[in-house]
Parts: C-alpha cells; structure tokens; sequence
C-alpha cells in the first residue's frame, strides 16, 4: 500500500519499520514533520519519544541508548546538526550504531529555511573532530528516504558506525507516494559489544577515551581499517545513460532530480549526456567517476552549494578530464535550463550553440 | 537611589514608539504587544540580542520595526552574544571613543525556547558574571516558529506539534511548566519579574524600577499565541488578562533573591474559563471532560497561592 508522506515523514516511519523505538528530537525548519511525526507514531509502537532540550542533549540521549545496543535516532538541519558534531565524534569514536537525518537548509550562519546542499563537507569529511567518518546516504525523493533510512540502520548495525542521512528540505518536505516493502536483514551481527548488564557473563566497556600512550593510535589504526572495509563494499550509485556519453554530471539529491530532466531533455542533442548520482555520499563512488574521465570529454558537477562535492569528483578523476562545476547557493535551486547554458558553454565543441539554445528556451 | 513615582494610569505610559507597526509576526502576538510596552521604556538607545526564535523575523534586513540595532545569535546563547556587546562597549567608554552618555542599553530578547531549554546554561553565566544587561522572553509556551512544538514552558495539557492528546496520551503535555522564575530567582540577580501585556501599567513600572540596578535585570511575559494557542487573534489581550485573573500567571518581581506579589487578586476566577478559551485545551472538554486534570491544574494554582505570603496573611 502507497501512503502519501513528506520525505521528513517517510524517514520516521522508515525508521519505526527498521525497528528503531528510540527517538530523540528537537524542533527545527525544515525537519519538524519528522519530530511531529515521531511523537505520534513512536508512542503507538511502544517506543520512546523524547523531545530533548537542545540538539546536543538529543545526540547524547542517541549515545546512550545506542550503548544499550537499541536502534536508535535523531534528526536536525543544519545548524542544529553543527550542534550535534562533538555527539557524533563520540559516537563513532565509541564505535556505535544509530542514525542521523540532516535536512539541509541554507547557511551558513542562521541562513535561512530552503533546500541546500552546502553541509556536504560537514557530512562527508566527519563533521566533528577526530579521524572519523560516518557512512552518508543521500536520498532524491520520499521513497527513497524511507528506503535509504531503513538500510541505515542495517549499515550502522553491521559496521558499528553512525550512518548520517543527507537530505534537504526539498526533499524532506516534499510530498510523494511511498511504499514500505523493505524486509528485516539477516545475517547482521549480534550485539555482543552492548550494555545490557553483566550478571553472568564477562563485563563489556564502551569508550572513546584512550589515554595510554599508543592505545588512541593502535584503536585508529582499526578505524580504517574498517572505514576501508566501508569503502570496498558499501559504495552505491545511479547511472544514467552513461554509455558512451560525451559529457557526464554528477548530481546529488535534489540537484540530481533536475540533472535527471536534463538528460531527458538532451536525448534531442546530437551529443549524449549522461548522469552519476552518488546514493553514497562517503564513501564516494570513486571507481566509477574515475573510469568515466576516461571516455567522456568532460565531467559537469551540479550542486546547490559553491562546490563541494566537486572536490571529491576532481580527486576521483586526477586530471583524466576536464572536471567543471555548476552551483547555486544560499537556497537558489538550478534549473535544467541553466544547467544546459552551462553545458552548452563548457562543451569543447559548440557549433550548434544557437539550436542548442533554442532547444531549451522550448517548453 | 532616587525615589520613583510608579504611574497610575494607561494615561500616563508615553505616546512615543520604539517599535513600529508592520512587522511579520502574527496577528495578536502578545509577545510583541509587550515588547512594545518595553521599548517604549527602554527608548531607542539600545542593542536587542535576539537568540533564534519568531522573533528573529521581525527584522529582516532591509526592514526593520526597530528604531535600534539588534543582533541575532544562535539559539542557545543570547545572553552570552549580549556579553560580548557590553564589553565592546565599555572597552570603548574606556578608550574615551564613546561618550558615556551616549551608551547603549544592551537587550536580550528570546522566546520560551530559549529561555526554559537550550539557551538556561548561556543565562546563568552571564547572571553570574552579573552582567549589566536586560532580557526579556517573550513566553508563548512552545516553539512557536517551528510549527508550535512542546517546551519546557508548555503547561500540563497543552496540545503542540509534539504533545498530541490521543488515545495514548489523552490529556497532551504531561508536564507541569518549569518554573524559570525559580531558576532565575536561585541567582539572586538585582531585578527580575514576571510581565503580561494586559498589564502594561505594572509592565512600565517595573521597568522603571529595574533601570535603577546594575547587573541582569530579567523578565517574562506570558505571550498569548493566536495560531498555537487556537484563539482569536483579537482576544490576545483579554487573554492575558484571564491568566492574571484565574492565577495561573503570578505578576511578581523579585530583588536580589526577595519576592513581592505586584498583583494580588481578591478573589481569583475558576481555572476552567482559562482553559476553555483556548483550542489548545479543547481535549480537556471535548468529547469527555478530563475532569481530574482540570483539578490538577487547578489545585496546582490554589497551592501556589496558598504560598504567597501577601495573599494569606
């Protein structure tokens, strides 16, 4: 059966279908239908629904019931997710499964409350300190989001490691149909790091802190070691029409969904456009950029920031191609028709500019 | 100290604005009535500190109700934003760059949000630091500008975006309200009151009083909400007063630490004509009457008044 949910309202019951009874929220725009939602729906399911008194409260509430070993999760947009970096450094860092949504929103600073894309870096390069990563997935419409939130809490489960959701509040708030059809994962490990009481069995420690000397290198030694495991099995990515493409864009979340139309609207060019968009924002789909820069004559990354993503495109591709970059910011979303000016200008061969042109002024 | 002369009338609050009319927030937003109110003693010599919250809309460069500056901070630290603006300040008094004449009076101003949750920790530092500083929080029970979602300051049975009455919950928010009063109190700081706009003679006077202290000098005003409240826009007021009337919000102020009741009512109305005004707590008549948290609620306000020395003796 279809429901007719906002993407914010897809994750919470994505959330709840994973078997996640443990919530911890605080209100910001644009994420508060997920909050409103939990309240209701966590209840109903035996769950526990807190509203914490500050987005760093609400982390810390996720790492104690993630010690406990339950499925657990917050959500924020952006500046409350900057309040919850020092929670999640923690988390990774005590190695503990749970879930992050961050619906984006324009920054930085207090900015504003439409669709971003400008926390990539945050999200992707850790976001708080300390050498750590937490997995990224990056959902392009509500069902995607309930699918993507439901595999998070199996990935967090199966590495260990906080899995943050990337979306924006296009995406969270927008209305679709979505399905839950998802199935319960086997083959996950036991939980037999969690805090459930040591009456009869050895005691287990959760920490992060590591003040022998050696201890703290040897530990983040493991760390990647298991962020490389990460980056050899976890990779996911769309592909559109990428075969033999002259030109490919790398888009995101709601960036993709307008990349989408373009391609769409290319199939009239005499020169084929393809489409990469990463599902996994870290770890980043470099095999497949990297063999790309190969074949096509150049790489069009399309973000609503002034470029971040791009960076991890160009250290994918190391100079094979040309790598350019297409961006609005501060909540400015671009439209195919911009994209296609672009594309039309960073083309190496572009003598057909005016049908081109013509092409996309043509509803 | 100079001997003050409290007014005695509406008559006598200045006819001068410091806030102008077309600002974004609701129609019949009490907090912004009271503000009002406040400006028109603070004057237009002023910095407002405003920590995120409705009304971090009212300026939205390039316009402003404001005839003073005003800076926004995140949501957890208004007052420590205002510490900063003090020491910019006096650094320029000392520098002799600033006539000490022409210093501002540094103004934080949040919303319940700020106040009773995130934003507790950045106020105790700065009563502690005994900053010189005034802070008004305009108190409308919720989180008002993200869609009106449960606070520390939301009362038992309020329904919000978060406390849905239901079959599980039928009577909303379980929670009394934190006393922020209380906690503040705990500080001794010189001056501190609770405000209403129905009330803005008693709102005058006790910023009057407060002008005289250096240090924090802190109130709350009871701001009723229209759109989260579920009332008429137009009954804001009468509102406001109600909460006055049935005591469920104590007019007080407290210097250094000592309590004085500013509004004693002879004879307080029932709770229940409070309560029934407002869309908030249909769910406590509606389908059926909630009639034992009708009673907690109220024999919540007969102890606090049973309390209050002015009131019994």
């Amino acid at each position: 059966m279809k429901l007719l949910l906002t993407g914010n309202e897809a994750a919470a019951e994505a959330a709840i279908q994973a078997g996640c009874r443990y919530y911890y929220g605080y209100p910001i725009t644009p994420q508060n239908e997920l909050i409103n939602y939990m309240s209701v729906r966590m209840p109903e399911v035996g769950g526990t629904f807190i509203q914490a008194e500050s987005e760093i409260a609400a982390i810390n509430m996720v790492y104690g019931s993630a010690a406990a070993g339950a499925r657990t999760m917050t959500s924020s947009s952006s500046p409350g997710i900057s309040l919850k970096q020092e929670g999640m450094s923690y988390l990774a860092g005590s190695e503990l499964p749970c879930v992050i949504v961050n619906i984006q929103r324009g920054g930085p600073g207090l900015g504003d409350i439409s669709a971003s894309q400008a926390d990539y870096f945050q999200a992707v390069k850790g976001g708080g300190h300390g050498d750590y990563h937490t997995i990224v997935l990056a959902p392009s419409s509500a069902q995607e989001m309930a699918n993507l939130v439901y595999d998070a809490f199996d990935l967090a489960d199966k590495y260990r490691n906080p899995v943050l959701i990337l979306g924006d509040a296009q995406i969270g708030q927008l209305m679709e149909p979505v399905e839950f059809n998802k199935k319960p994962k086997k083959n996950l490990p036991v939980k037999n790091w969690a805090l459930t009481g040591a009456e009869g069995r050895e005691r287990r420690i959760i920490k992060s802190f590591y003040p022998v000397k050696g201890q703290l290198e040897e530990f983040n030694a493991h760390l990647q070691r298991k962020y490389k495991l990460i980056e050899e099995h976890e990779v996911r990515y769309e592909a559109i029409n990428i075969h033999e493409a002259d030109i490919v864009l790398v888009a995101y979340g709601t960036s993709a969904r307008i990349c989408k139309e373009v391609v769409k609207k290319s199939l009239r060019f005499n020169f084929k456009v393809g489409m990469i968009r990463p599902i996994t924002l870290w770890p980043f789909p470099k095999e497949i950029t990297r063999k790309l820069s190969e074949s096509v004559q150049c790489i069009l990354t399309v973000e609503m920031s002034a470029g971040q993503m791009v960076e991890d495109v160009r250290l994918a591709v190391e100079g094979r191609c040309p790598v350019h970059f297409y961006g609005r910011t501060g909540g400015g979303v671009p439209t195919s028709s911009e994209i296609i000016r672009k594309i039309v200008e960073i083309l190496p061969d572009n003598s057909e500019v005016n049908t081109l042109l013509q092409l996309v002024e043509a509803k | 100290m100079v001997e003050l002369i409290p007014i005695k009338s509406i008559k006598d609050i200045p006819f001068d604005e410091n806030l102008f009319p077309g600002t974004p927030a609701c129609a019949g937003c009490g907090g912004l009535l009271a503000l009002r109110h406040c400006l028109k003693v603070l004057g237009k010599d002023i910095v407002i500190v405003n920590a995120a919250g409705c009304f971090t809309l009212l300026s939205i460069y390039p316009f402003t109700p404001f005839k003073n500056s005003w800076l926004y901070t995140a949501m957890a630290c208004a007052p420590a934003g205002a510490q900063g603006i003090r020491d910019a300040l006096d650094i320029l008094i000392k520098k002799g760059k600033l006539d000490p004449k022409e210093d501002l009076k540094v103004v934080v101003l949040t919303g319940d949000g700020a106040a009773y949750d995130i934003g507790l920790a950045s106020t105790s530092g700065a009563i502690n630091r005994n900053l010189d500083f005034y802070y008004i929080c305009y108190d409308n029970e919720a989180y008002g500008n993200t869609g009106f979602q449960w606070s520390g300051a939301t009362p038992l049975a309020s329904k919000t975006g978060t406390t849905q009455p239901g079959r599980l919950s039928p009577s909303g928010a379980e929670f009394f309200k934190k006393d922020l009063f209380e906690i503040w109190r705990s500080h001794k700081p010189p001056y501190l009151a609770t405000i209403s706009p129905s009330h803005p003679v008693d709102l005058h006077n006790k910023f009057k009083k407060a002008e005289q202290y250096k240090g924090p000098k802190l109130f709350i005003n009871l701001s009723p909400c229209p759109p989260g409240w579920a009332t008429e826009p137009s009954h804001s007021t009468i509102l406001a007063k109600l909460a006055v009337d049935t005591g469920i919000w104590a007019l007080k102020e407290a210097i250094y630490g000592d309590i004085k009741h500013t509004h004693i009512q002879k004879k307080f109305k029932s709770i229940e004509e409070y309560l029934k005004e407002q869309g908030r707590f249909t769910h406590l008549f509606k389908p059926q009457r909630q009639e034992s948290v009708i009673n907690k609620i109220q024999e919540r306000v007969n102890k606090y008044w049973h309390s209050v020395q002015e009131y019994t003796k």
